[in-house]
């Protein structure tokens, strides 16, 4: 197993980057973060750039820091260090909880929060915690840097929003309140393989009322969505364990799952309605 | 790999039969279409580049309409052999006229896919099918509307 042959570039600047990859966009040219996903692809010769440039050596991608309301991560963050980051921990624990799914520790080492984003895999829990959280998405091409929000970065499949000559440089997750109860489950085979389906939840409860909802499910769309009507029929509403039934089922039924080896479509919106429905207990025993 | 899938478009069942079997249309509309010939009576021989992303592969295709019903009724075969893969089947399609000016394509399809996509990709693969289905409806849904326009 190796890739076909490609270029090497190894720019040190985000400018030199972006004027690389301006170049090269239209020639097969494409961006290496962590590469966890594009080497592996690579060398199943399933993806073939051309040009290849290597952005683990622009330094000042790596990052995690507080900028007011936001959590603002470098793009070649690696995940290992979001895992480990007390201000993660402290700000936004749902994102060092996801990160514990991803892969294995190897892979984590590796693998970056940029590389993660960017490439949209429908079951990964970056993108879900990023929807569940209302993140934003940072990008610099040749006209300059955009904030994207990540309802309209993540498109489908493998796809975002980034044009061919731009390259993600940061992801914003916005604090969390310290009141919020929060939970993450994913369910698969074995811990590391690619979740079947995952659901992340956030509360806020006032007094044992819903004051405010957010469910996100991964792995039963092709990009990881925001179960509204799950949420919808939370809001306001007194949190009893048949409320949360309810919800549950609310948002299995707006699951779209397609089957494949792994599981049926049917399993997979069972699972949706477990996930959801565990999660919001969890989540409800960390509210106050 | 079973698939199936609807599409309405707002025209007349005999318009969107007309523009489904026009190979000019059928040229504009495949996603990701290189090359498209007419080698024989409903055959064709293409060259089309499909994926997401950076998973793309060029696939070419022989493709054969048959067992044709005018205007409610057909199906396809199709046989393609790329880098990444093959992809061997079957799309069945019927047109209901759902009220006057309006119809539904009802497709379905078994498909054999087979080689590195399927072993690697196959977790999206049927999701993937179905979006460049889609893409395909749409483009030709753009056609329809674009005779209407100038019928």
């Amino acid at each position: 197993m190796k890739p076909a042959q490609f270029e090497y570039l190894d720019p040190k600047t985000v400018d030199e980057a972006v004027s690389l990859l301006n170049q090269y966009a239209d020639d097969d040219g494409k961006i290496l973060a962590g590469g966890q996903s594009l080497v592996p692809l690579m060398n199943f010769r399933l993806a073939r750039p051309k040009w290849l440039i290597d952005i683990n050596g622009i330094e000042a991608l790596d990052y995690i820091r507080e900028e007011g309301d936001w959590l603002a991560i470098g793009a070649i963050t690696r995940e290992r260090d979001v895992e480990r980051s007390a201000i993660v921990a402290d700000k936004c624990p749902l994102l060092k909880e996801v990160t514990r799914w991803i892969g294995h520790v190897t892979i984590r080492n590796r693998g970056t929060v940029g590389g993660c984003i960017a490439h949209n895999d429908p079951t990964a829990e970056y993108p879900l915690a990023a929807v569940l959280l209302d993140a934003e998405v940072k990008a610099q091409g040749p006209n300059g840097v955009r904030t994207i929000p990540i309802q309209e970065f993540l498109l489908t499949y493998l796809t975002t929003a980034l044009e061919p000559n731009e390259i993600l440089t940061e992801v914003r997750f916005p604090v969390m309140a310290k009141n919020t109860g929060w939970a993450f489950q994913e369910f698969a085979r074995r811990h590391g393989d690619f979740a079947i389906v995952e659901v992340g939840a956030m509360l806020a409860l006032d007094h044992g009322t819903v004051k405010d909802a957010r469910i996100a499910i991964g792995g039963a769309t092709p990009v990881a969505f925001r179960a509204t009507d799950a949420e919808d029929a939370l809001k306001g509403q007194k949190l009893t364990d048949e409320l949360i039934d309810q919800a549950g089922e609310k948002a299995g039924a707006m699951t779209e799952p397609e089957p494949d080896v792994h599981a049926s479509a049917e399993y997979r919106t069972h699972l949706a309605k477990v996930l959801t429905r565990r999660a919001l207990k969890e989540a409800q025993t960390r509210a106050h | 790999m079973k698939l199936d899938g609807s599409y309405t478009f707002e025209a007349p069942r005999q318009v969107v039969w007309d523009t489904l079997q026009d190979p000019e249309a059928l040229k504009k509309c495949i996603p990701g279409v290189e090359t498209f010939e007419e080698i024989g009576q409903d055959e064709y021989q293409t060259r089309m580049k499909i994926g997401v992303a950076s998973i793309k592969g060029t696939y070419s295709a022989k493709i054969r309409a048959f067992d044709k019903q005018e205007p409610s009724h057909y199906k396809l075969g199709i046989d393609a052999t790329g880098t990444p893969g093959f992809v061997r089947g079957e799309g069945t399609f019927d047109l209901v006229e759902d009220a006057p000016g309006q119809t539904t394509v009802k497709w379905e399809a078994d498909a054999q896919v087979g080689g590195l996509v399927a072993g690697v990709g196959q977790r999206m693969l049927s999701g993937v099918a179905k979006m460049t289905v889609g893409q395909l409806w749409k483009a030709m849904d753009g056609q329809i509307k674009e005779k209407q326009g100038t019928a």
